[in-house]
């Protein structure tokens, strides 16, 4: 514990390291926040793309002024991403590309030039021109002092923002066609929220570089959108993301000496993604197969127990123990999916308080087993009624619908359809629709 | 072309002169001219590609590429912009967006608000108002994904009315959605008429226009025939809205699409 309360302590007091992480997480909130809008609207490319149009815009700012003015670089940078975007509007409009053609060739185009220039610079021999790289893979390493404030300034400013309008860019991701309807300045507000896009973009190339940004915009809201559905978490959700990634990230290249900060924050990102892809409720492949189990195991136990049910209904005896032998008969004659019975599930269903074991290789309904079992023949029954008298269908073809339907119609849905048939006695079949209280 | 008086001398909702529009050259609508009356419930008949839900859309100002005039209320456009409602196709936006009901609802009243849109109590009663007539009470915290195809219906039906507008346009409000549904729209639409409200529907069941609509619109990218439904719902008129396109008419398209004629030889206005 004690190594640990030191490893920050000195991870804290090292200026460097504090001046990264500051300007790490102040981008990484915006780059979170405006790339959740950038999700939402389907444009998750179009960063990637302005990401790259950055580079001419670098290059020739530096070409112009021979130096490396950070702040001038920059708004270099932010114009020739601009015209990026603006000429992704122009080639939407008037061609008839579409929206992933039209984000790959500015993509492309505009890091053609930029690769252009840069090699000519580092050609010509001009001094000072080593720095120029680190646009490409992104050094977080080299932020100083002076850099804290623009992005202190930027991110809170984008911050305020969209907090501000949220509503607005909320309608603008969701229906824009009905924000015009209602005269809602929907190009007022597509400006300010591309502008945004463009300054997280800006002042993210520096930390983690023009290649990885489009990471730090696109993963967090992705993260995100596996584990929510509401509006409001979902835009802090991806906001803590991205913090959380950035923090672990300036932290690993803080351990190794020497590691590339950026690439560390895009790799942890990366992982939580991965994690979610596996573990999100509902949405993730873990949750969806063990939801699939339960319903298989479900099934078969309620088979189980209309196995029991069926050697009751004809002495009406449905308490009296019965053989193994005659359950694993029963069971197989049933048809039912999966593999044979097994002794284990009729002891898994004996611990549920269903089943009671009398003996070697007996077993009998109890008192609640009875209540399932009447519950899922009825659900059978009801729903082979409904099947030929309201969706006329044979009557030698509604068994085998209503062997699957028992097991997924709730309470409710059995409710209406009792309702809707007048509370039947009887299914298609003349058979008795089991019932509580009604005795055979 | 069979014109039908306006019904009453009250000023008309809509009144549209020479509308055109264009896609990509491709006429979608020609040269369209009608005046309809307050008050009605007005049903927009068509094939699919007739241009329905364009004319809906640029009647809202929604599409680009139109020519021709257009008065609503008796006045520009933009002048009486809150008193309309537009009910867009359930499929024009994003049902996996994370969105909830009410939040969608609240969007209704974003065009009475402020520029920050801060719901006020009133705004937030009328929410609670219309999804209670639409029967989605219940579901106002549900995301809007998670609901059934006649329930999302529902969500944009409620948005439409929460904006208590004079004239509504709904582009498609009966697509894929239930019996129960239907009726319920069908009784919120016909409470509108007689609170004085006009609604311009695209409507798709033939069998069942008359029954509901006193006034329709016929049309096929040009307008067959406007005005009380037992005027104009005749046979020959529903055979020149269905019956395939008019052979130089669409020749005329098709030398459209491929040359670089200038629009204003084409539409004069």
């Amino acid at each position: 514990m004690d190594f640990f309360f030191s490893a920050v302590a000195s991870f804290w007091s090292d200026p460097t390291v504090r001046y990264v992480l500051i300007c790490c997480l102040l981008l990484s909130l915006s780059s979170s926040l405006t790339g959740s809008f950038a999700l939402l609207r389907g444009q998750a490319l179009l960063g990637d793309a302005l990401a790259h149009a950055t580079l001419p815009g670098v290059c020739i700012s530096f070409l112009l002024l021979a130096k490396k003015d950070m702040g001038l670089l920059l708004l270099g940078a932010f114009c020739s991403s601009a015209l990026g975007m603006w000429l992704w509007h122009i080639v939407l409009r008037y061609s008839r590309l579409k929206s992933d053609t039209a984000t790959a060739f500015i993509l492309a185009f505009f890091f053609g030039i930029g690769t252009f220039l840069l090699t000519w610079i580092q050609g010509s021999g001009m001094s000072l021109q080593s720095g120029l790289h680190r646009f490409l893979f992104g050094s977080a390493a080299s932020l100083v002092g002076d850099d804290v404030l623009i992005f202190v300034f930027t991110s809170v400013l984008s911050l305020l923002i969209i907090i501000l309008f949220r509503r607005d860019f909320i309608l603008l991701s969701f229906d824009p066609n009905f924000g015009r309807s209602i005269g809602f300045p929907i190009r007022v507000m597509d400006f300010i929220l591309s502008t945004l896009l463009l300054i997280s973009i800006v002042i993210g190339i520096q930390t983690v570089g023009i290649v990885l940004i489009s990471a730090m915009l696109i993963i967090p809201p992705s993260v995100a959108r596996f584990w929510t559905y509401r509006m409001g978490s979902f835009l802090l959700l991806s906001c803590f993301v991205g913090c959380f990634s950035t923090l672990c990230g300036v932290w690993l290249s803080y351990l190794g000496r020497g590691m590339p900060t950026g690439p560390w924050i895009v790799v942890t990102a990366g992982f939580l993604a991965f994690i979610s892809f596996f573990l999100a409720p509902r949405k993730g492949i873990l949750p969806r197969l063990w939801s699939n189990r339960r319903l298989k195991r479900r099934m078969r136990w309620e088979n189980l127990l209309k196995v029991f049910y069926h050697l009751a209904e004809r002495n009406e005896d449905f308490y009296s123990p019965r053989h193994w032998d005659t359950l694993v008969d029963s069971f197989t004659r049933g048809e039912f999916e999966g593999r044979s019975l097994h002794r284990k599930e009729l002891c898994k269903l004996c611990l549920r308080g269903w089943l009671v074991e009398n003996g070697k290789d007996l077993w009998s309904l109890s008192p609640e087993g009875k209540e399932q079992a009447y519950r899922i023949v009825r659900r059978h029954r009801l729903w082979e009624l409904y099947l030929t008298e309201y969706m006329h269908f044979p009557i030698d073809q509604v068994h085998k619908n209503a062997e699957s339907m028992e097991h997924l119609l709730s309470p409710e849905l059995e409710a209406r359809l009792d309702k809707k048939m007048g509370y039947p006695k009887r299914d298609p079949h003349q058979t008795r629709i089991p019932r509580e209280g009604s005795s055979f | 072309m069979s014109l039908a008086s306006s019904s009453s001398g009250s000023l008309s909702s809509v009144k549209v002169r020479h509308l055109s529009v264009l896609y990509d050259r491709n006429p979608v609508l020609w040269d369209i001219d009608f005046s309809l009356p307050q008050g009605e419930l007005i049903g927009i008949i068509g094939p699919n590609g007739a241009g329905k839900s364009t004319l809906l859309k640029s009647l809202m100002g929604l599409v680009k590429g139109h020519s021709g005039e257009l008065k609503i209320l008796g006045h520009p456009l933009e002048s009486v912009r809150n008193r309309l409602s537009y009910l867009p196709q359930r499929e024009s936006v994003d049902w996996d967006f994370p969105i909830s009901v009410w939040d969608v609802v609240m969007m209704g009243r974003y065009g009475k608000m402020g520029l920050l849109k801060r719901p006020k109590k009133v705004d937030r009663d009328k929410v609670e108002k219309y999804l209670g007539l639409v029967g989605l009470s219940d579901y106002s915290d549900r995301q809007i994904g998670r609901l059934s195809g006649g329930q999302q219906q529902r969500v944009f039906l409620a948005r439409s009315l929460v904006q208590e507008a004079d004239l509504y346009f709904m582009d498609e409000p009966f697509s894929g959605i239930d019996a129960q549904t239907e009726r319920l729209i069908f009784e919120i639409l016909k409470k509108l008429r007689s609170e004085g409200k006009t609604v311009v529907i695209v409507f798709h069941n033939l069998q069942t226009v008359s029954q509901h609509f006193p006034w329709i619109v016929l049309l096929n990218k040009r307008l067959i025939a406007y005005g009380r439904t037992e005027d104009v719902f005749t046979e020959a008129n529903l055979r020149e809205t269905y019956g395939g396109e008019l052979s130089i008419f669409s020749d005329l398209r098709n030398k459209l699409r491929h040359q670089d004629l200038p629009n204003r030889y084409l539409f004069s206005s």
